[in-house]
């Protein structure tokens, strides 16, 4: 499903260089479940935005389902962002004033047709959170918050959820309760991208690529991670 | 994101964000309204002025006046006591085309009506003047041929006057002092308010011309004449043939001054033309530097709202806003934003011109032309002044935002 080939991204703020992703290659199958693990200034978000079709990569490919998205021009990687890819933020990013039901529908906005609200109630309520359709993001706790954004990123129905740091606002408790709504997904076949700092978190998923200095470090297994735990 | 659900997200952003709204939208207020307030003045002024014109000093009428120099602004020189009615009624004899005539003088005098009196204006007319000058009275009876030809003592006052004099009393048949001489109140005029020249005509004493000229003044002597024609299509030749038989008439030959004028309303209307086109240099030049003040405030505004939703058109961008569909959202709410502004603008300089109308006497403006043109004005300024904004929102780079 995701294809990268020596992918390097270098930034230049201020006149000096950062190696981002320095010939990143990875393969993810659909229907994996993925933690990409490291450090902060590792390169992983970067990583992220690269997969995510929100950051354009310098050198080397990317194949999104057998698709070379290189030369792709904005508004087409708008479409398969639209289509293909669900996000989900740390901070959630939900449209302020704006009820929970409404943010769950805003990319069917941006989709040809017409909004779907049985559509969105629907995913809503696969999140449990179908009481709260009407309640604005701050009448919901952090854990609602980000069930929300979960169900943004699914509304489209997209093959690929990428989460950067999901948890990362939570309390242990709805951050388990977050990781666990994800592991259900990927156990009904979504594929699952996951960013994360903490290796406890990690370990949910059934695969952990640890990244550091912009390089791919090690790939740890699903069976080796039950012997981690 | 079809065009529907760009105007109803756009509004939908908009009454969420009431305060942030308010404030771009305060700007607009504040220029149309101020704009709407200075044009319908000014055109009002214009209107009433030529308004007046037409009633007094209409297509088909000629002046003549005693004096040489033009008229218009006090630049008569040389003798003033050239023009008798004698000369009128030759001209009106000779010339078909006339159909009407009132001989003119006038001087200043005290009115008085027991304890209160008054310096005003006093107008020697002939019983024509009502047809000539559109001005009858509004009670009582105008003067008759009798009047003029006794030299009677009797007057009409112009309604402030009579106001002025006899309060709530009925002056109709009472007796004023005019310089010292009892007159009989035969009418009240017809209201006329304040004039070109800035004359309250309101506020006058009308009485015979042969009263005025034997009893109040004790000359022979006219200020003017006006003549109605029949046709105002050869008003023209009229007038050329008038200053030929007057120039005969007064035995002027050759390259020697007339000493009388011919003034027709063309050049009486040039004349408030003239005085208006200061106000008119100046005033769109005003507007337009006012709306580009106003643009520019709008776009900073704008760019300070676009920067404060960062997240948001980012957030828009992840789940697959195009570049262009956030570039239409932020130039539809600023269409928004400026079409209402606009409306509250007019709405508020047309509440000021209706007050400012009752003050001064000065006929309201056409309300719906006035609006509508506030708020095209409102949304070419709105729409304009967003492309910078709404395009700096659609560059942005989504990655590094959130």
């Amino acid at each position: 499903m995701i294809e990268l080939s020596n992918v390097s991204k270098v930034y230049t703020p201020g006149g000096e260089q950062v190696v981002a992703l320095s010939n990143v290659s990875l393969k993810i199958d659909k229907g994996e479940f993925v933690a990409i693990l490291g450090p902060s200034g590792s390169g992983k978000s970067t990583l992220m935005n690269t997969l995510g079709l929100l950051d354009t990569i310098q050198k080397g490919s990317y194949k999104l389902n057998g698709t070379d998205v290189k030369n792709f021009s904005h508004d087409q990687l708008a479409k398969i962002r639209n289509k293909q890819i669900g996000f989900v933020f740390q901070a959630f990013h939900l449209l302020p004033r704006t009820t929970a039901i409404e943010n769950v529908e805003l990319p069917m906005l941006y989709s040809e047709g017409p909004s779907n609200k049985k559509r969105a109630m629907e995913i809503l309520k696969s999140v449990g959170l179908e009481e709260r359709a009407k309640h604005l993001p701050s009448e919901l706790s952090g854990g609602q918050k980000q069930r929300v954004a979960i169900a943004r990123a699914l509304v489209n129905d997209p093959d690929l959820i990428l989460a950067d740091e999901p948890t990362g606002s939570l309390d242990k408790g709805s951050g388990q309760g977050i990781l666990e709504l994800l592991r259900e997904l990927n156990e009904k076949g979504r594929t699952i991208v996951f960013i994360t700092h903490d290796q406890e978190i990690a370990r949910y998923a059934k695969r952990i690529i640890k990244i550091e200095d912009g390089k791919i470090k090690s790939e740890i297994k699903h069976n080796l991670i039950q012997e981690l735990a | 994101m079809n065009l529907t659900e760009t105007i109803k997200n756009s509004f939908k952003m908009m009454w969420r964000f009431k305060g942030r709204t308010f404030i771009v939208m305060l700007g607009l207020i504040v220029g149309i309204s101020m704009l709407t307030l200075a044009l319908s003045i000014s055109s009002g002024t214009r209107d009433k002025l030529l308004g007046q014109l037409d009633a007094m000093f209409n297509a088909n009428s000629i002046l003549v006046a005693a004096g040489a120099g033009g008229m218009g602004g006090g630049r008569q020189s040389g003798p003033q006591d050239t023009l008798v009615i004698e000369d009128l009624r030759y001209l009106a004899d000779q010339i078909e085309n006339i159909i009407a005539w009132d001989p003119v003088q006038s001087t200043y005098g005290q009115v008085q009506y027991q304890g209160n009196s008054e310096k005003v204006l006093l107008m020697g007319h002939s019983s024509s003047a009502d047809f000539v000058w559109h001005r009858g009275v509004k009670e009582g009876e105008f003067f008759s041929e009798d009047d003029i030809n006794s030299r009677a003592r009797v007057t009409l006052l112009g309604s402030v006057l009579a106001k002025t004099l006899f309060a709530n009393e009925k002056p109709i048949g009472k007796t004023v002092q005019i310089k010292n001489s009892p007159y009989k109140v035969i009418g009240i005029l017809e209201e006329q308010g304040v004039d070109p020249h800035g004359m309250n005509r309101d506020n006058e004493a009308h009485v015979p011309v042969t009263t005025m000229m034997k009893r109040l003044m004790n000359v022979d002597h006219l200020l003017m004449g006006k003549f109605i024609v029949e046709n105002e299509k050869i008003t023209e030749q009229t007038v050329v043939l008038i200053e030929k038989l007057m120039r005969e008439r007064h035995g002027l030959e050759g390259e020697q001054e007339s000493d009388f004028n011919v003034i027709t309303p063309k050049e009486e209307i040039e004349m408030i033309n003239e005085a208006n086109q200061v106000f008119d240099r100046l005033l769109p030049g005003v507007a337009i530097v006012s709306l580009l003040v106003a643009m520019v405030i709008i776009a900073n505004l704008m760019l300070i709202m676009v920067n404060e939703r960062r997240e948001e058109i980012a957030l828009r961008k992840s789940v697959g806003a195009k570049s262009s569909e956030i570039l239409w959202q932020i130039i539809t709410e600023a269409s928004f934003i400026a079409c209402i502004g606009g409306l509250i603008g007019s709405g508020l300089g047309l509440a000021g011109v209706y007050v400012v109308a009752m003050m001064f006497d000065i006929p309201a403006p056409n309300l719906g032309l006035q609006i509508l043109i506030g708020i095209l004005i409102s949304v070419a300024i709105g729409v304009l002044a967003s492309i910078y904004p709404a395009r700096e929102a659609a560059k942005m780079d989504p990655a590094s935002t959130l």
